[in-house]
């Protein structure tokens, strides 16, 4: 789990009542206050614990067999995925570091589930390791301006619940069960649509 | 048939659509000429300035051609013909 925030708790909460049996949580920072109205693992009394913590203790709550480790690191370069992580979920919130994470599930052979959120929109693609159609490639020609993403919780919620459930198709299923390789799913819940885009690799 | 340029995210609310089909009249039309209608037809301003801007440091938008980014193609002078979809979105990137 790269990112405890909006969706990385709803990813979490999904896969610990699912009966996930390892889960390795990466996140550099502090609960804040702000952060309660749409990060689920969270409550008041929660506020200045490292989130990596603040997530265990609840999720151990929930469900005091799973096996957590936890790492209180920012994804940056120079650091590895966990050798044992198969599948990750990108629940990051800035573009330069979601590179970072596809590029070090690239060297480690482990399946990427990024996911994104903005206000009442949202999107989940998934990575293999072998793909040519990296993050990178998708986002080609954006611009990084630093922004504040608005995020609300239920949006947060749809769009962790998606990636868990992508999760659990690889857990099930392995790679032939994934439903968004080389694709983008787009998530509009002004009007509850939902579009897949087909994404062709580059050449 | 017409070129369809689907809209994604938070532009749908700027452009008020889902969806635009405009015509390359039987030849082809750059890629930049069509976000500039675009943006003149639905009044999007960083659409309409698009001609202007440095792409070297990039735009707010991720723009696809028939599912390939348009950088890997010839930017915005790719050329477009009728049946080919065009998709633009600001990428929902919070978490």
């Amino acid at each position: 789990m790269a990112g405890l925030g909006g969706l990385g708790t709803a990813v979490c909460a999904s896969l610990v009542r699912a009966g996930v049996g390892h889960l390795i949580l990466i996140d550099f920072d502090h609960v804040e206050q702000s952060n309660l109205n749409r990060q689920i693992l969270y409550c008041a009394k929660d506020v200045g614990l490292a989130k990596v913590d603040a997530a265990a203790k609840r999720l151990f709550e929930i469900r005091p067999t799973v096996k957590l480790t936890l790492v209180k690191k920012r994804i940056e370069k120079g650091i590895h995925i966990h050798p044992k992580a198969e599948i990750v979920a990108d629940c990051l919130d800035d573009l330069p570091s979601r590179f970072v994470l596809d590029e070090m599930c690239r060297k480690a052979q482990a399946v990427l589930v990024h996911g994104g959120t903005e206000g009442l929109f949202g999107q989940v693609t998934t990575i293999l390791p072998d793909s040519s159609v990296r993050l990178s490639n998708i986002y080609k020609g954006i611009s990084f301006e630093p922004k504040i993403h608005a995020a609300i919780c239920s949006s947060c919620m749809v769009v962790g619940a998606i990636q868990a459930l992508e999760i659990m198709n690889f857990i099930l299923k392995g790679r032939e069960g994934l439903a968004f390789s080389n694709k983008l799913l787009s998530i509009d819940l002004y009007d509850f649509s939902m579009e897949t885009l087909r994404l062709i690799p580059p050449v | 048939m017409a070129i369809k340029v689907k809209i994604f995210g938070t532009l749908r609310l700027k452009s008020g659509v889902k969806e635009v089909e405009l015509s390359a009249g039987g030849s082809t039309k750059r890629l930049g000429q069509i976000l500039q209608e675009l943006g003149q037809q639905r009044g999007l301003e960083d659409l309409k300035r698009l001609g202007s801007l440095n792409l070297s440091q990039g735009i707010p938008f991720i723009i696809m051609v028939d599912g390939k980014n348009y950088m890997q193609l010839r930017g915005l002078d790719t050329l477009i013909q009728d049946g080919q979809v065009v998709a633009i979105f600001p990428p929902s990137a919070g978490g």
